[in-house]
């Protein structure tokens, strides 16, 4: 079937239904992705006004984001005021739990949506007055696909595996972890007992992103949790 | 997908781009896809053909041709293709700065029947 005009000829010219007088050619060279983008840099510009420090978190779904969060918060709040979004496609589930942590949260039910977009982030920090020199989380959608294309205007970038999902989520979802600025190993815990070879991931991830700061944790027992707090302040202070 | 959302600023896009009041029907539009834009050209072509097909754009030809992408290393000053986000000078072996081509999806023109 043509696809054009539905007939069941194969392709074929369609001079005769456009005819060369009534086209024409109209140039638009007009990027779409760029009005996004351009979001992300008013949000790293409001960022740095405000000295924010944000860290967008990228995970596939179940690997531990939402309690990294609320430990996180736990460890951070003694120092910064701390301030979450939480991107799920439905409920407000996690924004409740961030709450009940005691952090500020906002949720963003992206519907149909794979992943949240910097105009989607900047309508909540452009419309709310974040704490200055504080700490924003984004708890981006569960996805290691989508969210890394997409800059939000974060300061870095975190990605989480956990051992429970197999040791080659560096090899197959190259473009998340090539995008990201630190890896964390969860669930450290449970190694024993599931087939993950950490030597394995780490030879991807070096093969993917040389030097990339890999850090381990074990969010049930608190492994690891004192290093990733001293990572987050560290980045705060050290921020541009 | 993220392709649903490419494709509503995609339609977006076009609406924004034609003089309805001249423009009979959008017959054609090309669109070129980086080849390090994280986008499957063929995907987005069926998102935008399930999207548009309960809008005007229904009958719409979309075509869609591949960009190639190429770094910039800074260190050695040199333009070099590329095929991945982690492709390396092949001069020096260092990363690119800056990607320069090819990590972008743009609308490059339309066909109209005025």
């Amino acid at each position: 079937m043509c696809e054009t005009c539905g007939c069941g000829e194969k392709e074929h010219d369609h001079e005769d239904l456009f005819p060369e007088e009534n086209r024409r050619l109209v140039e638009v060279k007009q990027s779409v992705l760029q009005e996004d983008r351009a979001f992300a840099e008013k949000n790293r510009q409001l960022f740095r006004e405000r000295h924010i420090t944000c860290l967008n978190v990228v995970s596939s779904p179940g690997s531990g984001k939402t309690l990294l969060l609320e430990r996180s918060i736990r460890g951070l709040l003694p120092f910064s005021a701390v301030t979450v979004i939480e991107g799920d496609q439905q409920t407000t589930r996690d924004s409740d739990r961030i709450r009940k942590a005691g952090a500020t949260a906002f949720q963003i039910n992206t519907g149909l949506g794979c992943h949240l977009t910097a105009r989607m982030i900047h309508e909540v920090v452009s419309s709310h007055v974040l704490p200055e020199n504080s700490i924003l989380f984004i708890e981006n959608v569960g996805n290691l696909v989508c969210p890394a294309m997409f800059d939000l205007g974060e300061t870095k970038r975190v990605v989480i595996m956990s051992v429970t999902e197999g040791d080659d989520k560096p090899a197959k979802y190259p473009f998340m972890f090539y995008s990201s600025d630190i890896c964390l190993i969860n669930k450290m815990d449970l190694l024993p007992y599931v087939d993950y070879s950490i030597d394995a991931a780490l030879h991807d991830l070096k093969h993917i992103k040389p030097g990339m700061e890999v850090l381990y944790l074990s969010l049930k027992d608190g492994t690891g949790m004192g290093g990733w707090i001293d990572w987050i302040r560290k980045t705060h202070n050290n921020r541009p | 997908m993220h392709e649903l959302s490419l494709s509503l600023n995609i339609l977006d896009l076009v609406e924004r781009s034609v003089d309805k009041g001249k423009v009979r029907q959008v017959c054609e539009v090309r669109i070129e896809v980086g080849l390090l834009s994280g986008v499957d050209a063929g995907n987005l072509e069926e998102m935008l053909k399930m999207v548009a097909a309960t809008t005007e754009y229904a009958d719409v030809r979309w075509v869609m041709t591949q960009k190639d992408a190429s770094g910039f290393c800074e260190k050695c000053c040199l333009p070099f293709p590329m095929t991945y986000l982690w492709d390396v000078c092949p001069r020096c072996g260092q990363r690119a700065g800056k990607i320069t081509e090819g990590d972008d999806v743009e609308v490059a023109s339309i066909i109209v029947l005025e």
